[in-house]
């Protein structure tokens, strides 16, 4: 079945590696960008009347930082909602439309080469790098191997979630430019709205307005899995019982919003094919 | 005059083209109205976890102070937007995929050609919300201005000269994309600083203040005039005035030049 899906995952996965320039950018943008983050949330820290913001100790923070950085590079690196926009601005979409293949299969596997060759060759040896420091640091609690096994394992399967839910979101953003028949505006709104909510900027126990907390909502929302959820599966203190049944739930959650999304998604494309306009081609 | 014609035309024809996709123009305007929305919200959830921002040597800011800060910075940013973003294009691919060609064909200034192929009218949203803010928090009672003749023309200055040091180094960039083919990575670098600008500048240390206020001079253009503006500095505004413009053509004619060299080396890599 997935056989004839494994040529657009491997296109994914070479176009990704074309792009070295792009990732020795990335590195250095993440560097001076972490140092400028370090600066002002020390100025935050040495204003605020307790050592802990929102849950977060400045160290903890500048290690969520860290990870948020890397994730966001890895994570919104698929372009499906880019892609789609190219095909049918060039009209290249009525050539996807007569292949006997699914149409989200194929961007699905185009995405996912991309995102799992960026996260397994730049993501996942620097989240290791970084958890090791953090613990050996104490920065990142140490409490057992098997909480460290758990710890990473969750980690890895939220990062799954994480990769399928972003790209559901990018397919969901794509078949809106049918409608549309141009996607440059609609992506730019999908990204800064998911990065946003997504806890790529901040965590969301920090959005808060006076008594509103609004993070109570915002992490039963699917961007929630995106970024901070797999984040706090590192970062969690998993000598309290809870944390275990915590990440547990996420997971369950994560694994919820995809269904539904792709739920959406098939439903949303079925209605929308029928509007599609091809120009050019 | 010749010139002038011919890039008015371009523009024109530019905001045309846009228009053929009105909804997405439209929803791209409202897509940097949300990016900054976010960023902004962002600034405001991280300010309002404590009870004041006291910066060393500066005194306390409120989060009125640093909305106005955020707002100005928008002014110069965006007008750069409206009239310079195909550079990034040529930073990133316009070199790589031999779209560039075209451009060396005709009997124009290069530099000016490309520039003039794009209208980007999403730098509005930009503006707007930056004008809204700055009125916003402008009118907020905690907010306390230095208004005098020469703190206005300084903040008028720093709009209009701020653009042009945004776009000379865009066109450093772009121009080195000539040689080094692919420049996007490098200036992003460049232009992010402009997130740090959005903040106090005692926040951060002595060696970034330095370097963005006499290298990178984004602090110059932003920070110093609204710090001044606000009471946080008591540096002479015609003096800083003078500076900016002087900085403005240093890099502007730098970047001309750079330009200029990088063209006469330029080579056609795609078909």
């Amino acid at each position: 079945m997935f056989k004839k899906y494994k040529p657009f995952f491997k296109a994914g996965m070479i176009n990704s590696m074309a792009y070295k320039s792009a990732i020795i950018g990335w590195f250095f943008i993440t560097i001076i960008e972490v140092l400028c983050t370090l600066f002002l949330w020390f100025a935050i820290y040495k204003n605020a009347t307790s050592p802990v913001i929102n849950g977060f100790t400045f160290r903890e923070i500048i290690a969520y930082f860290i990870f948020s950085n890397i994730l966001s590079f890895c994570i919104f690196g698929g372009d499906t909602g880019y892609r789609i926009d190219k095909e049918i601005t060039e009209g290249t979409i009525c050539m996807s439309f007569t292949k006997p293949i699914s149409y989200r299969g194929k961007n699905l596997a185009i995405a996912l080469g991309i995102i799992m060759n960026k996260f397994l060759m730049i993501g996942l040896p620097l989240t290791l790098i970084a958890y090791t420091i953090f613990i050996l640091t104490g920065i990142i609690k140490f409490v057992s191997v098997w909480a460290l096994l758990f710890s990473l394992f969750s980690f890895l399967i939220l990062v799954l979630c994480s990769i399928i839910i972003s790209d559901s979101l990018e397919y969901f953003t794509g078949i809106c430019c049918f409608y549309t028949t141009s996607g440059w505006g609609l992506n730019l709104a999908k990204n800064s709205i998911v990065g946003f909510l997504g806890g790529a900027s901040l965590p969301l126990a920090f959005f808060k307005f006076g008594k509103i907390d609004f993070s109570i909502v915002l992490n039963y929302l699917p961007f929630a899995g995106m970024i901070q959820n797999p984040i706090l599966a590192l970062l969690g203190d998993y000598s309290q019982p809870q944390t275990y049944l915590l990440i547990i739930h996420t997971i369950g959650l994560s694994i919820t919003w995809i269904f539904l999304l792709e739920l959406i998604n098939a439903i949303f494309f079925k209605i929308a094919s029928k509007k599609v306009t091809v120009q050019g081609g | 005059m010749h010139y002038i014609r011919f890039y008015f035309a371009s523009i024109k024809r530019s905001i045309m083209s846009r228009l053929e996709y009105k909804g997405d123009t439209i929803i791209a305007m409202l897509a940097f109205t949300i990016e900054n929305v976010c960023s902004l919200l962002s600034i405001y959830f991280v300010v309002n976890s404590i009870p004041a921002l006291n910066i060393d040597g500066q005194g306390v800011w409120n989060i009125w102070q640093i909305g106005f800060l955020y707002g100005f910075v928008m002014l110069p940013k965006g007008v750069d937007h409206l009239f310079t973003d195909e550079l990034w294009r040529v930073c990133y691919w316009r070199v790589t995929d031999g779209s560039l060609d075209r451009n060396f064909l005709k009997p124009m200034p290069t530099l000016l050609m490309t520039i003039a192929e794009t209208f980007q009218p999403e730098g509005f949203g930009e503006i707007i919300l930056g004008i809204a803010m700055i009125i916003i928090c402008g009118l907020q009672p905690n907010v306390v201005f230095n208004w005098t003749f020469a703190n206005v023309v300084l903040l008028i200055i720093a709009i209009i000269f701020g653009a042009i040091i945004i776009s000379a180094f865009k066109i450093m960039f772009a121009g080195l994309a000539f040689i080094l083919k692919r420049t996007g990575q490098m200036f992003q670098l460049v232009y992010n600083s402009l997130t740090y600008v959005k903040y106090p500048r005692g926040i951060f240390p002595k060696v970034i203040r330095v370097l963005l206020t006499g290298i990178i001079p984004f602090m110059l253009i932003t920070t110093i005039p609204v710090e001044i503006l606000l009471g946080f500095l008591s540096y002479n505004p015609w003096i800083i005035s003078i500076i900016i413009i002087s900085a403005a053509a240093i890099l502007l004619t730098l970047a001309i030049i750079i330009w200029n060299v990088c063209a006469s080396k330029y080579e056609s890599t795609g078909n």
